[in-house]
């Protein structure tokens, strides 16, 4: 009786002890995956290459999916002539324990312009080796990037992953010194297609192009469109919100509007600015919302709370206010503002200069394959060792 | 609900038996709230069999609520530093609390725990996680964690 009491014990304590090897390491999927979803992303893809085990949870779509829906909305910084990206997420901060002006300190460490030690960590490559990218648009959790004026290297890329699809070809442009070009990339959540646009402006008479390219397609596509016949220019890139492209536009008059292309009607529409105070403008979404920014002093920002309602534009912010739920913190050139109650903060450059690139991101591990709609869709991956270079000086 | 002093009795893996008011059990675990609820457990006669939790953390466990209960007024601050203490075991000590808190479904100790992992897992790269938690073996091939490196250099 004795030896099979010991026995039994003996044989319990073996398989406590295997079991436990690694314990932590070793919880059962739901457990494990309810602590990564926790944890900021940079973690998630540290985690993935821990062990096996981590790494087979990490890669199933089902929980990029699962992990999409806990993710806040991160910062993605880049100086000039940089391969990289900085990645700045919510968790990053701690935003209770840092008040006042020093909220944003360790953002700022990035922007100043010769700190030789960068403290924010997170680096993601993008996949183009030249330094001339001209255009870098984002959308949900995806970048646009175009290397030349002429568009002629163009890809979509998931920063986060390192995957990315090369885009066929621009149509070329006859005579590109007599137009001006603006971009635009975005979502058509009806058919959960990405879409890339060009317009081109002729200087003369202001005729206006418009090409657009399904992502995950070959071939660029005109549209027929009733464009504004005395509009002379629009921004040069998009801010996309609600399933529509959005630029500022200027008619022959110089009054300045928002031009709006929405994807389901393939019609432009505009919207009035909510008041005229002075050049320095710039449309961005925040929290789900579109805003508009003027860089004056004091700085101003408005956001329309209900879409494409002109009468519902609202002062959120002005610099100099002391507002409970947001904080605001100017460093230089930049600003920073952090909604409190939405848990979300952005970083906005004041002034025109291109040292600093600062873009809003959804930071996703969707696989391409998953998201772009396509036949023989390519997908590359920068970090792969045998991806193929693209280099482009 | 019962009377706050009416007892229950909860048997641990090693067939010990403690006894732990009711209240504090039912406000905690959602289990034993719906055992309670739907008459299933029998004060006369009933023990609640914890076949996969050990006496040493059914402990902690009950530890864990009985404080919970009677100081759920204390100030943020003494509670997270009690909670603080409470968590200072070492790593099995942690996995044993975690899959009991999972099986009683003791949200609020879960949610601690989680918290606790996350801060082992958060800011730290591969080999020092694998340091922290005490990973020997990591189940890649050599040629796979080889590529892993070359691929992740930074990550490491």
């Amino acid at each position: 009786m004795i030896k099979f009491l010991f026995q039994s014990f003996f044989v319990r304590w073996m398989r406590k002890l295997q079991i436990r090897r690694s314990y932590v390491a070793s919880l059962p999927a739901d457990i494990i995956t309810d602590i990564f979803v926790r944890l900021p992303i940079k973690s998630v893809l540290i985690c993935r290459c821990v062990c096996k085990y981590w790494n087979t949870l990490i890669s199933n779509p089902n929980f990029a999916k699962l992990l999409l829906t806990y993710t806040l909305p991160a910062v993605m910084i880049r100086r000039k002539h940089s391969r990289f990206f900085h990645l700045v997420e919510y968790d990053r901060i701690e935003w209770h324990e840092r008040r006042n002006n020093t909220l944003f300190s360790g953002v700022f460490e990035v922007l100043k312009p010769n700190s030789s030690s960068i403290k924010l960590d997170p680096k993601f490559e993008i996949p183009l080796l030249g330094t001339k990218v001209y255009a870098v648009l984002v959308c949900n959790g995806l970048f646009y990037l175009s290397c030349s004026n002429n568009g002629d290297i163009s890809l979509v890329c998931n920063p986060i992953t390192g995957e990315f699809i090369r885009l066929p070809k621009h149509p070329p442009i006859l005579k590109p010194c007599e137009c001006e070009i603006s971009r635009g990339f975005g979502f058509h959540p009806k058919t959960n297609q990405y879409k890339v646009m060009r317009i081109l402006i002729f200087k003369h008479d202001h005729p206006m192009v418009v090409e657009m390219l399904r992502v995950g397609s070959t071939t660029w596509i005109n549209i027929e469109v009733d464009y504004p016949k005395n509009l002379i220019s629009i921004s040069r890139f998009s801010v996309y919100l609600n399933g529509a492209l959005h630029w500022l536009g200027k008619d022959v008059d110089g009054n300045v509007s928002i031009w709006a292309f929405n994807f389901d009607t393939e019609r432009f529409q505009s919207f009035s600015i909510p008041s005229d105070q002075g050049p320095k403008v710039g449309i961005h979404e925040f929290s789900g919302f579109f805003c508009m920014t003027y860089y004056n002093e004091p700085i101003t920002m408005w956001m329309m709370k209900r879409y494409g309602i002109e009468e519902s534009w609202t002062p959120i912010l002005v610099s100099s206010d002391r507002n409970i739920n947001s904080s605001i913190t100017m460093f230089h050139d930049y600003i920073a503002y952090h909604d409190r109650e939405n848990k979300e903060y952005k970083i906005f450059r004041t002034d025109c200069s291109d040292n600093i690139q600062i873009l809003c991101l959804v930071p996703t591990l969707i696989p391409l394959k998953d998201i772009i709609i396509g036949d023989n869709v390519e997908v590359h991956n920068i970090y792969s060792l045998n991806y193929p270079k693209l280099r482009f000086y | 609900m019962g009377s706050p002093l009416k007892k229950i009795m909860l048997c641990s893996s090693e067939k010990e038996i403690f006894s732990v008011e009711e209240q504090v059990m039912v406000q905690h675990s959602v289990i034993i709230n719906n055992m309670i609820e739907d008459g299933s457990y029998n004060y006369e006669e009933s023990k609640i069999p914890l076949d996969c939790v050990d006496s040493k953390t059914l402990k902690k466990v009950i530890d864990y609520c009985t404080y919970h209960t009677h100081h759920h007024n204390d100030n943020q601050e003494d509670l997270e530093a009690w909670d603080a203490q409470f968590l200072n075991v070492d790593s099995n000590g942690l996995y044993d609390l975690l899959m009991a808190a999972n099986y009683l479904e003791i949200r609020n100790l879960l949610d601690l725990i989680y918290r606790t992992i996350k801060n082992m897992i958060k800011g730290k790269k591969i080999d020092e996680i694998r340091r922290i938690l005490n990973i020997k073996d990591h189940g890649f091939t050599p040629e796979e964690e080889e590529q892993n490196r070359k691929e992740y250099p930074h990550f490491y």
